[in-house]
């Protein structure tokens, strides 16, 4: 159940490559688990997945329009309660 | 989309290759423009000036583009480069066949002809199907995407262009018309790197110097127009308008120059200012390349030095150091383990640094473009452009060592 965790939003659009991921970055040293961060980012963010495997976090991307995206992160004990990340 | 689907996003080596191979054969250049001197800026068909003029447009270009697809290709047509293990192997084609191909050129030693086409045009072949492939499968903003197609397709026409060329030069046919020459380089400049530059710009303007993103509409119009260019080039060759009219072919560079300069002024984030400057200084050579073009009396030397030894140097010169401090960053983020807060990535290449390349850039492309009108100048502008190059080089690789080097307590 998504809505159980706890969730944290983020709004990086207006941020220079690769603040965004870096925001993310930070944002993941302290998340919990049974905690959710949704970042609305500037570009598909592809360097930052490969990273997000390499911690150990399950996530979400989609497409926004504008060449916005949206990602979802939550620890991959988690995933099961991964659902697709809302903009708003 | 799950994490495995981009397993296969760039390693920052692959891209770091192309772009210290793009500033490496900038400081040849200039190397080769101070030993060879004036006679290197006579004549477009002088083997000084052919070699010179492919170090510039495959060797500084050619791997600076090359190597910004292979990191944008995810970010920019949502779809990486398919077969990413082939990347250090078609590096190492290009750069080889390159070398080959500028023995050819400046000795007419035929026996390194054949080795030099299949080398070069098997590498370009096979970076441009592969990016076609991505293009096609990626899921990024359409317009996009198309813009980067039509610039591989201009890729491969150039290629294959130049083959023909080659074959020329080494007598295994006819030999070729000014036309064919032009329709060649019109291709490769106007097709290939401006193609893509502005395919390409329409992400990384607005993510790196925080511009508006260009409306899809114009992008769309640019595309049309820039076709409709190339295909008077075309009409060119085959004698269906008359020869003076590839001079059309300069608007382009015009309309990118100006469009990014609106952009720039317009932004509503100003980042990055020696990036921006980079640019500024790039677009002011590519407009006034473009109003020379329009002047029937000025020769074809001065054009090609503002556009492919200066312009279009700076642009890539300026996004490949922004890109090498990017690429260490994520390096350095993937190698220290999670937890460990590693250095930004302005502190990982200083504003100092980069401001200090662009002074050298500056200076060195002004005096280039001197040059062109004092040739005495001309070895003493070979320096500096050596100097330049070898000077952003020494900086991108101190760079991109902390990516191996750099240690918690350092920080």
């Amino acid at each position: 159940m998504a809505h159980a965790l706890t969730l944290v939003r983020l709004d990086l659009r207006d941020l220079a490559a690769p603040e965004p991921m870096e925001r993310i970055l930070d944002c993941l040293r302290t998340l919990q688990r049974g905690e959710r961060l949704v970042a609305q980012t500037p570009l598909f963010p592809a360097p930052l997945l490969p990273i997000l495997d390499q911690w150990g976090f399950a996530y979400r991307v989609r497409d926004t329009g504008a060449g916005n995206a949206c990602i979802a992160i939550c620890h991959v004990a988690d995933r099961h309660t991964l659902e697709p990340p809302q903009a708003a | 989309m799950s994490g495995l689907a981009f397993a296969s996003a760039p390693l920052p080596s692959l891209p770091m290759r192309f772009l210290m191979a793009a500033l490496a054969w900038g400081a040849a250049a200039g190397l080769w423009l101070a030993w060879h001197g004036e006679a290197a800026l006579l004549s477009r068909w002088s083997p000084v000036t052919l070699v010179l003029v492919h170090v510039w447009a495959l060797g500084v270009l050619g791997n600076a583009m090359l190597g910004s697809l292979v990191q944008f290709l995810p970010v920019a047509a949502g779809s990486p480069l398919p077969g990413m293990r082939a990347v250090p192997w078609l590096h190492a084609a290009f750069n080889t066949g390159l070398v080959l191909l500028l023995a050819t050129l400046a000795t007419s030693s035929h026996p390194l002809a054949l080795p030099a086409a299949g080398l070069l045009g098997g590498s370009l072949a096979i970076f441009a199907l592969l990016a076609l492939l991505a293009v096609v499968r990626g899921e990024g903003a359409r317009v996009v995407r198309e813009g980067i197609g039509l610039a591989l397709l201009a890729l491969i026409a150039t290629a294959a262009l130049g083959l023909l060329l080659l074959a020329a030069r080494t007598g295994w046919r006819g030999p070729a018309t000014a036309g064919m020459v032009d329709v060649h380089a019109a291709f490769g400049v106007i097709g290939w790197v401006l193609g893509l530059l502005a395919a390409v710009g329409g992400v990384t303007l607005p993510m790196l110097q925080g511009t508006r993103a260009p409306p899809a509409a114009a992008s769309r119009a640019w595309q049309i127009t820039w076709m409709l260019t190339l295909g008077i080039a075309v009409a060119t060759l085959m004698g269906a308008v008359p020869g003076s009219a590839w001079r059309v072919a300069a608007w382009p560079l015009a309309a990118f120059a100006l469009a990014v300069c609106v952009l720039q002024a317009r932004a509503p984030h100003r980042r990055n200012p020696v990036l921006r400057r980079f640019w500024l200084a790039g677009c002011a050579c590519l407009f006034a390349a473009s109003l020379l073009a329009l002047r029937p009396e000025v020769s074809l030397v001065p054009l090609g030095i503002l556009v492919l030894g200066v312009g279009l140097p700076l642009l890539v010169v300026g996004m490949a150091l922004e890109i090498t401090a990017f690429l260490t960053w994520i390096a350095l983020r993937q190698r220290v383990p999670r937890g460990v807060r590693v250095p930004g990535v302005g502190s990982l290449f200083g504003e100092a640094d980069r401001r200090r390349a662009f002074v050298l850039h500056g200076v060195a492309g002004a005096l280039l473009v001197a040059a062109a009108l004092a040739p005495a100048l001309t070895r003493g502008a070979g320096l500096a452009i050596a100097l330049a190059y070898a000077a952003s080089l020494h900086g991108q690789w101190r760079c991109w060592r902390q990516a191996a080097t750099w240690r918690h307590d350092d920080g």
